[in-house]
Formats: structure tokens, C-alpha cells, sequence
């Protein structure tokens, strides 16, 4: 019997082992239990120094860092160029096709309705011939000589023979032509001298009932002269300024900002800008002339070179600024674009006196260029965004704090917003309770506008569960809406000076279910 | 402009979760250290607490035994598992509220397949096969703290993350010999050691380091953690970790595998008329790694600070969930290498005296001491056995150690003509109260014998 007592307290002792196994194998399916986690995880970094936020508006901004390392904001419009074809074409136009010679010596007039006064003309291409009408029976040598045109020290002369009387009703035109290209037109008071000459068989000098110079493909790649009044007709053109693209209100001052005009010129006469629209269009679409008597008197007179620098390119600079025009006004009204259309005027004075000289590869360029430097004033300039979101993977989430740190260097204060949106864009919540907050304040300036020393600030915002859960479940957006004004709520004058940067760091800490 | 919102949180927890998921499969497991065995000197097993340890029978075959074995510290099952609405429930703060500061796991288990002992005259021969994995890990509290209850409790500490681990398992085919020569009896083991699978950080790199800024959280981690591993650890990125451990599994396909290792057991026996001394050490050796082998090394700082919006103020396009776990994988980035390494098996030291009080009763004192890794665990134990009937010998021991002072073994021996089944357990308040234990343990083992020396 004891010896079943014995196996007996085997037996228990293994099923005791194999109760304890047990206790094991139960932990394979149990669940977890805790009074939920708390993590702490950064979310997101966002930095940007002055260029970054400018660099990021538009695609042809561009930014110009002054000696001080203060920024400008430059937007150029496109290259305008104005070539001599114009004029050129206009001055071989005004050469008659066949020009009617009276006498065997003729003294044809050069000039033009324009005034146009030529002391020297060169052919670049251009052909003569000579037309006649006669009754002579016989054959006639014929020779044609334009007397102030030379080439390599000769006078320009077309000979021919041809049997006469024509039979096209006595009418010849010469089989031969004289090319013009190279030739110096040098008319002498403003007539060049055109001689012909015509003998018989018998070698006597006749006079022909009709003779003409006949001018084909004339044109001309030198000009010298008083080349009269004329008119380049500009193309009109439109500058975006995209700083102001995402603005929805508040007021910015930019100090002393410029309108520049570029000019290259390789014309050899004086040119005066005619400008027939300048004007800014602002945020809200209002329409601001530029005011200057640069636009309604005067002018902008162009550089040129003189009569020794023929071939060169004369450059130079003109601004509109505050003290020649109303700049400070039309460009502190938010402006988004310049339209403008810039002619040019070439003898603008009518000087007879004025000599000057336009080759076939004479130009002008006209650019204009808007300067805005960062030195200024902003208050609540405020610009707007939205991005969508989604919550939905944070379903065991019971609380979140946001907690956001902003370092500023900038001598700007930015004030945040961010909406909660539902599906239809319906305000759902908001980041912060109280309202549009200031996330760090404009560090301050001394009076020169020069940054003194970084401001910093941090916020709190606590999303309870009740809170958190109508985000999570209905957000499909968030608007985000920032604001900036310089120091002194935008009362101060400051300088964006380059380097300048603001981080907006934000991390969470947030508690699970 | 489109932004998802990553779940930072759940990625931090995935990321903490890659250490976790190593020491979770071997929570299920649990066996005892080898005391009570070491007294049960009728009992052929016995001898792998000691070569020199022999049995009297011309043959003995041993098949299917197996021994488990876990031990811990930190909280026991009834501290932290309790049952709520019909499922069982562990209690994650109870569980780091009583933790230390650093914490072990240790667990071995061995399947004894089969062994054949024989004795010609003074000299005794054995061959055994055995499926050993061995299993241990040294943990911060902080692991489990940062794991379940989140870093934010640690916002501006540096928290120190390192931790130890080694995983492996093996085949060992043992052949062993002892020669009596009087009183004395000594023994010794040479052990082919096949490596089936293994997971090991690098003794000297196994150290890293999570800082929470105060600013706003940004986290920087600070590795210098080499994980080898053979066949055990698939790492491709922290979201995707698999491991395959197979503890305990039993497997002959890396029978003669290339990750081999030889190691050895010495023993000596020396019989006083009544009193008996006994020393061994066991398991000189090391397995050398080199099939299936890649060593993964984090050893670098990485600071995260969240996603970068900083083209959002300029009203670009800004990087969405995809690029936050980029950015996290950056974090997380690991080196692979595919150099071999190596395992020293746990040294083990038996040192003895046992006093035969009669032919059936004896009772004894035993030092034990183990070094895995840089850790020695030592035992102190008294115990002694009694042939109880002619068929059933019982026997039971005490032992100091792991902070506690219940740890009390029992040990039951039953022949049946020629087959003897044994079971022994050092912790028999384990098995009664296994929900307040930390050390659990059980061997049994059953073998035949033939040839037994007539008592004289």
C-alpha cells in the first residue's frame, strides 16, 4: 500500500510541474495592461532665413545682397531690344526705284520727309541699272556714273552697249547692273551728282530723250548724318511681383525702393525714352500710375556713342526713386505687377546740328528692373495656405500636448494660426483656442533697423481627448494662416539683412489609451 | 501641399520593440539549475554533473530525457498577471515597478535523446546525444520602461538602453570515459558541439543610449550594439525584423552543420569509506559560427527632429509619412557584416561532499557556479537521498541563491526491473507555487540497464 502512496506523490508532483507549465502557456494569450504611455517625439523643424522665404515666392526673383548684407528683392522684366532694321529699311525704302535723270549730269537731292541729312551712306547690298528711251538708229555706247559714290577710290560707272532704237517701243532697260555693296555714298549739300554719257556709231555724244537710274535691293549698313526724328516703337511688357502672391491683408512699407531702366545703346544718336504705360497693379487690382516727369516731360535721354566710337555700346542705369517720382507710393500698396511699354524717340530735338550715324548692327536694350530692399515696415501682413491631413492612424491616442519653440533673428513677428477643416472646409477646431497668436515676436532693432539680439518663445497647446477625438475623426484639412509685422507692430523701420532666419520647432507629447 | 501625419508614436514603439521582440519567445519556457540531480548518484544522469560520476551496470541506454530550466529576477507571475473578464492579463507597470535596475533572464533547456554508458571492468564508456539551447539576457528597467509606458517620463535623461543577449542552440555528441582506480574515480567528456542557431551581441559592444531633448523631444540614439547572428535574426529595417530562433525545437537538419565548436568536461570522484568528494567543471568550450552568419553593428549617433517643413513656409511641397520612416530607418540604421564569431558555452563547477550514511542514505553539501558571459551565478546546496523501497529511491535538497531562501528540491527515482524513470525538480515551491517563483526546473529522464553488480 505504501509503495501507491509513493507513486501517488509522483504522480502529484508532476502534475504540479505541469500546473505551473500551465501558468506559463496562459501568458502566450494575455493581454496587456497598463494606464497607457506616455511618448514625447519631435514632429517637425521648420527653418528659413530671409532668402529661403523670398527665394520660395517666385521662380524670376532674385535677391541682390547689398555692402551693408542687406537684401534686396529684385524682379526684372524681359530684355527689350530695338535693332536699326526699322530704320534702316525705312531709309532704303525712301530711294525711289527709278529716278528720272533730266540731264546728263543730275544733281539728285538725299533727304528725306523724316529730315533725314545724309553725309555718308554705305551700301551693304543693293544693285543699278540704267533705263533708257531712243530714236537713234545704230548701236550706243552707254555709260552711267554716280559721281559721289566710290569704291576703293573709284567712282561707281555701269557701261553697256546696245543696239538702238529698242524695240520695246524705244525703251531699254541694261542687261548689266553695277552692285552696290561697299560703295560710300558721299552726297555734297546734301545732292549726289549722276552722270551718263551715250555715243553713236559714229562716236558723237547724244542726249537721250529719257534716262533713269534704276535702284533694286538697295539697303544701306551705314548712316551718317542728321538722321532726322524717328520713332522705335517698344514691345509692352509685365513684371510679376510674386511677394505678395499669397496675401491676404496687412500693410507693407518697403523704403526707398527703385524702378531701374537699363539701357544698352550702340545708336549713334541721341534717343529719348517715350513711355506710354507705367503702372503698378495691386493685391486688390487697383491700377497706379508711375508719376514722374521722366514720363510726362522730359524723358529719359539715352547714352550713345559718339561719332569716333562707332561700334560701341554706350550702357547706363536710370531710377525712378522717391525723389524723382511717386515710387514709395505705388510700390507700398502690395504691388503685384508692373505693366509697361517703352518707346524710343531718336532725335527727340529735331537738331539739325546733331550728326550722328546708325550702322546695320546698331541696338538698343531696354530692361527694367523693380528693387525692393528688405529695410521697412510690415504690420499683419498675412499670408494663407492650406494642406490636407490625416489623423486616423491615432486611434489609441487619449491626450496630446503640442509643444512649439520659435527662434527668431528676423526682425520680423509672426503671428499663426491653424484651422482644423473638415471634408467640406467647415472650422472644426483650432490650434489655438484664443485665437491668431503670436508664435515669436520680432527681435528687436536698433536705429539703424539692425537686429540687437534673437527673441525666443515657447507655447503649449493641449488637445484633451474629448478634443483630440473629433479631429481625429472629421479633420481633412488644416488652413494655415501666418502673419508678420516688422518691430514696433510695424511702426519701426528695419533691414532684412542676409542670414536673418526664424525655426519653428514643434514636438508632441502624447498619452495612449 | 499634402502632408500625412505619421504615427510617431507607433513607429517609436516598433522601434523600441526590435529589442523586445529577442527575449519574448523565451518568456514561455522555464527550467532549474542542477543540484538535486547531482545527488541522485543511482541515477545515470547524475554523471553529466560530473564525468567521474559512474553506475555500476555493464550497460545502460538513456532515451528521451529532458531538462528545463528558467530563472529570473524582477517580478514574479502573480505580481504582475491577473484575470479580468475571463482573459488572463499582465499588468506592464506592475511589471517595470518591480523591476531592478538591471535584470536577467537565463534559461536552459536540453533534450537528451539518447546515451549509452558501458562498463568494462574499471573502465566506463559513454556516447550521448543532446539537444541543448541556452538562452540569457541582461536588461536595463529602462528597456521595458521606454517600451510600454513611453520615453516622456525621461525628457531631458540620457536613458541607458544596452543589454545583453545570447541565444543559441546545438547539437552535442558527447563520448566520455572514467577510470576507477580505487578510491578514486576520474572522468572526462570531449563534446562535438554542431551550432543550429544563434543570436549574440558582441561582448564588448552591446551598449546603447536614448536621449529625449526638453526642447521638443527631439531624440538622439547613440549605439554602439553589435548583434551576431546565425540563422537567427532577419533585420531589414526596424519595421521589418524577423526572427527564428526555434527554442527548443527539435531538429537534426544541422546535425554536422559548419558552425562547430568542441568542448570538454573533467570530473574527479574520490571515495572516503563513507564520505565521498566530488569536483567537476564543465563545458570548456565554444562554438565558431560561421554559416548563415551576419553581424549587425549600430554604432552610430543619430539625432531625429522630427520631419524638416521647411520648404512648407515657402509653400512647397513638404515630405510626408513616407519620408518619416526614412527618416527613421536612417535612425535605425544598421551595418551588416558576414564575419564569423564565436560562443563559450557556460562554465559550470560542481564541487562536492556527500556522506553515505548507510547503503540506502546519504546526504551531502554541493557548490555550484556558473559564468555566462560576464555573469557568475553561484549556489550553495545541501541535499541527500534515501532508498525509500526497493524500487523507489526520494531525495530532496536545499539551496541559497537568487535572493532567495525557498528553494527547496525534490527528487524521485523508480526502478522497475530494468528500467528506472526519474524525476527531480530544485524548487518544488515552484511547481506548488509557480505564480510567486523566479526559478523553475525540472528534469526527467528514464533509461535501461543491464548487468548489474551483485551487492555483496
Amino acid at each position: 500500500m505504501n509503495h501507491w502512496k509513493h507513486i501517488g506523490c509522483l504522480a502529484i508532483l508532476s502534475m504540479l510541474i505541469l500546473s505551473a507549465c500551465q501558468k506559463v502557456e496562459n501568458l502566450t494569450g494575455a493581454g496587456l495592461k497598463n494606464d497607457g504611455a506616455e511618448f514625447a517625439i519631435p514632429l517637425f523643424t521648420a527653418r528659413t532665413s530671409i532668402e529661403d522665404l523670398i527665394e520660395g515666392f517666385d521662380q524670376i526673383t532674385y535677391l541682390e545682397i547689398d555692402n551693408e548684407g542687406l537684401v534686396h528683392l529684385r524682379y526684372k522684366g524681359d530684355v527689350l531690344t530695338q535693332t536699326a532694321d526699322d530704320f534702316l529699311q525705312a531709309a532704303s525704302d525712301s530711294i525711289p526705284p527709278a529716278i528720272p535723270l533730266v540731264d546728263t549730269l543730275f544733281a539728285l537731292p538725299f533727304s528725306s520727309p523724316q529730315q533725314l541729312k545724309v553725309d555718308k551712306a554705305v551700301y551693304k547690298t543693293g544693285i543699278v541699272r540704267f533705263g533708257v528711251q531712243s530714236d537713234y538708229v545704230g548701236t550706243i555706247d552707254f555709260k552711267l556714273s554716280i559721281l559721289h559714290a566710290f569704291k576703293n577710290g573709284q567712282v561707281a560707272t555701269l557701261e553697256e552697249s546696245f543696239p538702238s532704237p529698242p524695240p520695246l517701243q524705244g525703251f531699254y532697260i541694261s542687261q548689266n547692273f553695277l552692285d552696290m555693296s561697299g560703295y560710300e555714298l558721299l552726297p555734297q549739300n546734301d545732292t549726289v551728282l549722276i552722270r551718263y554719257e551715250a555715243y553713236t556709231d559714229a562716236g558723237d555724244k547724244i542726249e537721250l530723250p529719257q534716262v533713269f537710274l534704276i535702284s533694286e535691293d538697295v539697303y544701306f549698313s551705314y548712316i551718317e548724318g542728321v538722321l532726322g526724328n524717328f520713332t522705335h516703337n517698344g514691345r509692352a511688357d509685365t513684371i510679376f511681383i510674386d511677394f505678395f502672391e499669397n496675401w491676404i491683408q496687412g500693410e507693407v512699407f518697403f523704403e526707398n525702393p527703385d524702378i531701374f531702366i537699363h539701357v544698352q545703346n550702340s545708336f549713334g544718336v541721341p534717343t529719348r525714352s517715350d513711355i506710354k504705360v507705367f503702372d503698378i497693379i495691386t493685391a486688390d487690382n487697383q491700377r497706379l500710375p508711375l508719376e514722374s516727369t521722366f514720363i510726362t516731360d522730359t524723358g529719359i535721354d539715352f547714352v550713345y556713342p559718339a561719332l569716333n566710337e562707332v561700334g560701341q555700346v554706350k550702357e547706363m542705369t536710370f531710377a525712378f526713386d522717391e525723389n524723382n517720382s511717386n515710387i514709395e507710393e505705388v510700390l507700398g500698396s502690395k504691388p503685384v505687377a508692373l505693366e509697361y511699354d517703352v518707346d524710343a524717340l531718336m532725335n527727340p530735338d529735331n537738331l539739325s546740328s546733331e550728326r550722328g550715324f546708325i550702322t546695320d548692327s546698331s541696338y538698343y536694350n531696354v530692361q527694367v528692373e523693380v528693387d525692393l530692399p528688405l529695410r521697412g515696415r510690415a504690420s499683419d501682413f498675412a499670408m494663407l495656405d492650406t494642406f490636407s491631413v490625416d489623423f486616423s492612424s491615432y486611434a489609441d491616442v487619449a491626450e496630446i500636448e503640442f509643444k512649439m519653440v520659435a527662434d527668431n533673428d528676423m526682425p520680423l513677428e509672426i503671428v499663426a494660426q491653424a484651422w482644423f477643416l473638415d471634408e467640406q472646409g467647415q472650422v472644426v477646431d483650432s490650434l489655438f483656442a484664443e485665437g491668431p497668436t503670436a508664435v515669436v515676436e520680432a527681435a528687436p532693432v536698433d536705429a539703424a533697423g539692425l537686429v540687437t539680439s534673437p527673441t525666443q518663445a515657447t507655447h503649449f497647446i493641449n488637445f484633451d481627448a474629448l478634443r483630440f477625438e473629433q479631429i481625429r475623426n472629421a479633420v481633412k484639412k488644416v488652413a494655415l494662416r501666418g502673419s508678420f509685422s516688422t518691430t514696433g507692430q510695424g511702426s519701426q523701420i528695419v533691414k532684412a539683412i542676409a542670414g536673418q532666419q526664424a525655426e519653428i520647432r514643434m514636438g508632441m507629447r502624447l498619452k495612449t489609451q | 501641399m499634402n502632408i500625412k501625419v505619421p504615427n510617431h508614436f507607433t513607429l517609436l514603439r516598433n522601434a523600441f520593440a526590435f529589442a523586445a521582440l529577442f527575449f519574448l519567445p523565451a518568456a514561455s519556457t522555464f527550467a532549474q539549475h542542477e543540484l538535486g540531480l547531482h545527488f541522485m548518484r543511482q541515477v545515470w544522469h547524475s554523471g553529466l554533473t560530473n564525468p567521474a560520476i559512474v553506475q555500476p551496470e555493464a550497460v545502460s541506454i538513456s532515451v528521451l530525457g529532458l531538462r528545463n530550466n528558467l530563472s529570473f529576477d524582477g517580478p514574479t507571475y502573480n505580481q504582475i498577471v491577473s484575470t479580468e473578464n475571463g482573459q488572463t492579463v499582465i499588468d506592464v507597470d506592475k511589471f517595470v515597478d518591480k523591476l531592478n535596475p538591471q535584470n536577467h533572464l537565463r534559461d536552459d533547456l536540453e533534450l537528451n535523446t539518447i546515451a549509452v554508458a558501458l562498463k568494462f571492468g574499471s573502465l566506463h564508456l559513454s556516447l550521448a546525444h543532446a539537444l541543448r539551447y541556452q538562452a540569457f539576457f541582461k536588461y536595463p528597467k529602462e528597456l521595458p520602461q521606454v517600451v510600454w509606458q513611453g520615453n516622456a517620463q525621461f525628457i531631458g535623461q540620457t536613458v541607458e538602453l544596452g543589454n545583453e543577449l545570447q541565444f543559441f542552440g546545438y547539437h552535442e555528441l558527447a563520448a566520455g570515459a572514467a577510470w576507477e582506480a580505487g578510491p578514486l574515480t576520474l572522468g572526462g567528456r570531449v563534446k562535438y558541439l554542431s551550432g543550429i542557431t544563434s543570436a549574440v551581441t558582441d561582448e564588448n559592444h552591446h551598449s546603447a543610449t536614448f536621449f529625449t531633448d526638453d526642447d521638443v523631444y527631439q531624440i538622439t540614439l547613440a549605439g554602439d550594439y553589435v548583434l551576431n547572428s546565425a540563422g537567427a535574426v532577419n533585420y531589414d529595417g526596424f519595421t521589418d525584423l524577423q526572427t527564428d530562433f526555434n527554442f527548443g525545437g527539435l531538429t537534426f537538419d544541422k546535425f554536422f552543420s559548419s558552425n562547430r565548436g568542441l568542448a570538454f568536461d573533467f570530473g574527479a570522484r574520490l571515495q572516503l569509506k563513507q564520505l565521498e568528494l566530488a569536483a567537476s567543471v564543465l563545458d570548456l568550450g565554444k562554438i565558431t559560427w560561421d554559416k548563415d552568419v551576419t553581424n549587425y553593428a549600430a554604432t552610430q549617433t543619430v539625432t531625429y527632429s522630427g520631419l524638416d517643413f521647411s520648404e512648407a513656409l515657402t509653400g512647397e511641397e513638404v515630405a510626408g509619412l513616407e519620408a518619416a520612416l526614412d527618416t527613421l530607418k536612417t535612425l535605425y540604421q544598421v551595418s551588416e557584416t558576414h564575419n564569423s564569431f564565436e560562443t563559450k558555452l557556460p562554465r559550470r563547477v560542481y564541487l562536492s561532499a556527500l556522506y553515505h550514511l548507510t547503503d540506502k542514505v546519504s546526504a551531502g553539501v554541493l557548490f555550484f557556479s556558473e559564468k555566462f558571459r560576464s555573469q557568475t551565478n553561484t549556489r550553495v546546496a545541501v541535499g541527500g537521498t534515501a532508498e525509500l523501497l526497493p524500487f523507489l529511491t526520494a531525495g530532496a535538497s536545499y539551496a541559497l541563491g537568487n535572493g532567495r531562501f525557498d528553494n527547496l528540491g525534490i527528487n524521485l527515482a523508480l526502478t522497475l526491473g530494468p528500467a528506472q524513470l526519474f524525476a527531480v525538480t530544485d524548487n518544488i515551491f515552484a511547481a506548488l507555487n509557480a505564480g510567486d517563483s523566479k526559478d523553475f526546473g525540472a528534469r526527467l529522464g528514464a533509461r535501461i540497464m543491464f548487468g548489474a553488480e551483485q551487492e555483496e
